[in-house]
C-alpha cells in the first residue's frame, strides 16, 4: 500500500512542478510544448490530411473549418519533411516559420494555457524591409 | 493545466493496461525459454501502438484494431507452428549442430554464421573447458547454445557411487 | 528546438520514470513474466513524444503514472488473492514427469514435443536421458526447471566418505 502513496506523491510532485512552472515562472517552451513544436504538429496533420487532429490544435476550433484546411493542404502538397522554427515570441504569442517540403509558411500562435494556432500567413513574398507582404490565407 | 486531458490520458493508459493484460496472457504461450527475438519485435509493435492510444494520437477503436490484428497475426502463427513441424521449420528455423563428438561442424558453423571462437564462447558459458567432452551442441531456434555432454564427461552423479541415495 | 531543452527534458523524464519504479517497489519492474516485460517497453516508449515536446511534461506524467498504478494494484491484488494471481499470471505447468511428457499440459502452452526436447536440450539433457527428469515444470517465464530423480542429482562432497 505504501507503494501506492509513493507512486502518487511522485505523480503530484511532476504536476505540481510543472503547474508551478507555467503560472510562477512563465515556462512555456520546456514543461509544456513549445510554439514550434505545436506549428510543427498542426502542419503535419494539414499535410496527411488529418483535420480532425488538425483542428485539435486551433486556438478556436471554427476559425478554421474543413474547406479552410483543405485549401491549406492544396496549397502546401505533400511533404516528407516538416520543419519548424520560431521567429519570434513573447509570453502570449509566437510566429513559429514553418518548412513543408518546398513550401514556407508562418504560422501564428497564441498561448492559452498551452500553445494554440491562430492564424496561418503566407511568407513574405519579397525579403527584406520594404517588401513584407502578410495574407492572411 | 488542461485537467480534462489528463483525466482522460489516465483513462486511457487503465483501458489500454487492461487490453494488454488479456492480449499478452492470452498470446503468452508458446515463448520458448525467454522471449526469442520475433517476440521481441512483435512486443515493440504493441508498445508503439499502446502508447499512441494512451497519448490519444489515435482514436481508441483505431488503436484497439492495430492490437488485435497483430495480436492475432501472432497467435495464428503460433498455432500453426504448434501444430505443424514444417511450418515450425519455415518460420522458426531448425536447430543446427555445431559441434559433434568433439568436433567442429565446418558446415553447420557456416550456416550459422558463426565462427569457432564464438562457438568455445559458447561452451565455455556451458561451463565445458575443452571440447572433446562435448557429445553434442546444438545452435537452438532462439538463438542459444545448447549442449550435451559424452557420457564420460557428465558430473558424478550419487548412483555413480553406488550408495543408496 | 533549443538542444539544451531537450537535454533537460529528458533529464526530468529519466528521472521522473527512475522515481516512479522504484517507488513502487520492484515487483513492478521485474521482468518475472512476458507481460511484465511489455510494461517495461511500453513505459520507456512513452519517453520518445515527451522529449520532443509533443507531449506536455504532465501529459508523460500521467500517462506513465496510470500504467504503474495499474501494474501496482494487479500485483497487491494478486499477492492478497491467490486466485487471481493464477488468472493474471497463470500456473507453472508440469510438463514432465518421470520421464514421460504430459501432452494435454503441453498443449495449453502450444508447444509440442519438438519444443520439449529443445528446452530440455538447453539444459543439457538428451532424449535418450528424460528418465533422469523427475520434474520438468515450465515456469511462468517460460523457463523450464528440471528437478532430476535422486539417484541421477550430481554428487555431493559429503558423499566422499562413503567412498573410502
Amino acid at each position: 500500500m505504501k507503494e501506492l502513496f509513493a507512486a502518487t506523491l511522485i505523480l503530484a510532485l511532476l504536476l505540481g512542478c510543472s503547474a508551478l512552472a507555467v503560472t510562477v515562472f512563465a515556462d512555456r517552451a520546456l514543461f509544456v510544448s513549445p510554439p514550434d513544436a505545436v506549428a510543427e504538429g498542426f502542419v503535419r496533420e494539414v499535410v496527411t490530411r488529418r483535420w480532425d487532429r488538425a483542428r485539435a490544435y486551433l486556438a478556436s476550433p471554427d476559425s478554421m473549418p474543413r474547406t479552410k484546411l483543405e485549401a491549406l493542404r492544396s496549397r502546401l502538397g505533400s511533404a516528407d519533411n516538416v520543419d519548424a522554427r520560431i521567429i519570434t515570441r513573447n509570453d502570449s504569442r509566437a510566429i513559429v516559420e514553418v518548412r513543408a517540403g518546398s513550401r514556407v509558411l508562418r504560422v501564428g500562435v497564441v498561448w492559452e494555457g498551452g500553445w494554440r494556432v491562430e492564424e496561418v500567413y503566407a511568407t513574405p513574398v519579397y525579403g527584406g524591409i520594404a517588401g513584407w507582404v502578410a495574407l492572411k490565407l | 493545466m488542461d485537467w480534462q486531458e489528463l483525466g482522460l490520458t489516465a483513462a486511457r493508459g487503465v483501458l489500454v493496461y487492461v487490453v494488454m493484460l488479456v492480449v499478452i496472457r492470452v498470446l503468452g504461450k508458446r515463448t520458448i525459454g525467454n522471449f526469442s527475438a520475433f517476440d521481441l519485435l512483435v512486443a515493440l509493435m504493441l508498445g508503439e501502438v499502446v502508447d499512441e492510444i494512451i497519448y490519444g494520437d489515435v482514436s481508441i477503436a483505431q488503436g484497439l484494431v492495430a492490437i488485435l490484428v497483430v495480436a492475432a497475426a501472432k497467435y495464428a502463427t503460433a498455432w500453426i507452428t504448434y501444430a505443424s513441424p514444417a511450418a515450425s521449420r519455415l518460420l522458426e528455423g531448425r536447430p543446427n549442430e555445431l559441434v559433434r563428438h568433439g568436433e567442429l561442424q565446418a558446415k553447420a558453423m557456416r550456416a550459422e554464421l558463426i565462427n569457432e571462437s564464438e562457438v568455445m564462447a559458447s561452451l565455455r558459458l556451458q561451463g565445458v573447458s575443452d571440447v572433446r567432452e562435448v557429445k553434442s551442441a546444438v545452435m537452438e531456434v532462439d538463438g542459444v547454445v545448447s549442449v550435451i555432454r559424452e557420457e564420460w564427461a557428465e558430473p558424478l552423479q550419487k548412483r555413480d557411487l553406488g550408495t543408496r541415495s | 528546438m533549443e538542444l539544451w531543452r531537450i537535454a533537460v527534458r529528458a533529464a526530468i523524464a529519466y528521472a521522473y520514470l527512475l522515481a516512479l519504479t522504484r517507488a513502487s517497489g520492484k515487483s513492478t519492474i521485474s521482468q518475472a513474466t512476458p507481460f511484465d516485460f511489455v510494461v517495461s517497453l511500453i513505459l520507456g516508449d512513452l519517453i520518445d513524444d515527451a522529449l520532443w515536446a509533443e507531449v506536455p511534461l504532465a501529459k508523460f506524467g500521467v500517462a506513465a503514472a496510470s500504467i504503474v498504478f495499474c501494474d501496482l494494484v494487479v500485483k497487491l491484488a494478486a499477492f492478497r488473492w491467490p486466485a487471481f494471481r493464477r488468472l493474471v499470471s497463470g500456473d507453472p505447468r508440469l510438463v514432465l514427469r518421470d520421464g514421460i511428457e504430459d501432452r494435454g499440459q503441453l498443449r495449453r502452452e502450444q508447444l509440442n514435443e519438438a519444443d520439449l526436447e529443445h528446452l530440455l536440450h538447453e539444459k543439457g539433457i538428451d532424449r535418450e536421458q528424460w528418465s533422469d527428469v523427475h520434474l520438468g515444470m515450465l515456469e511462468l517465464d517460460h523457463e523450464l526447471s528440471v528437478i532430476l530423480t535422486p539417484g541421477a542429482k550430481p554428487a555431493t562432497r559429503a558423499m566422499k566418505e562413503q567412498l573410502r
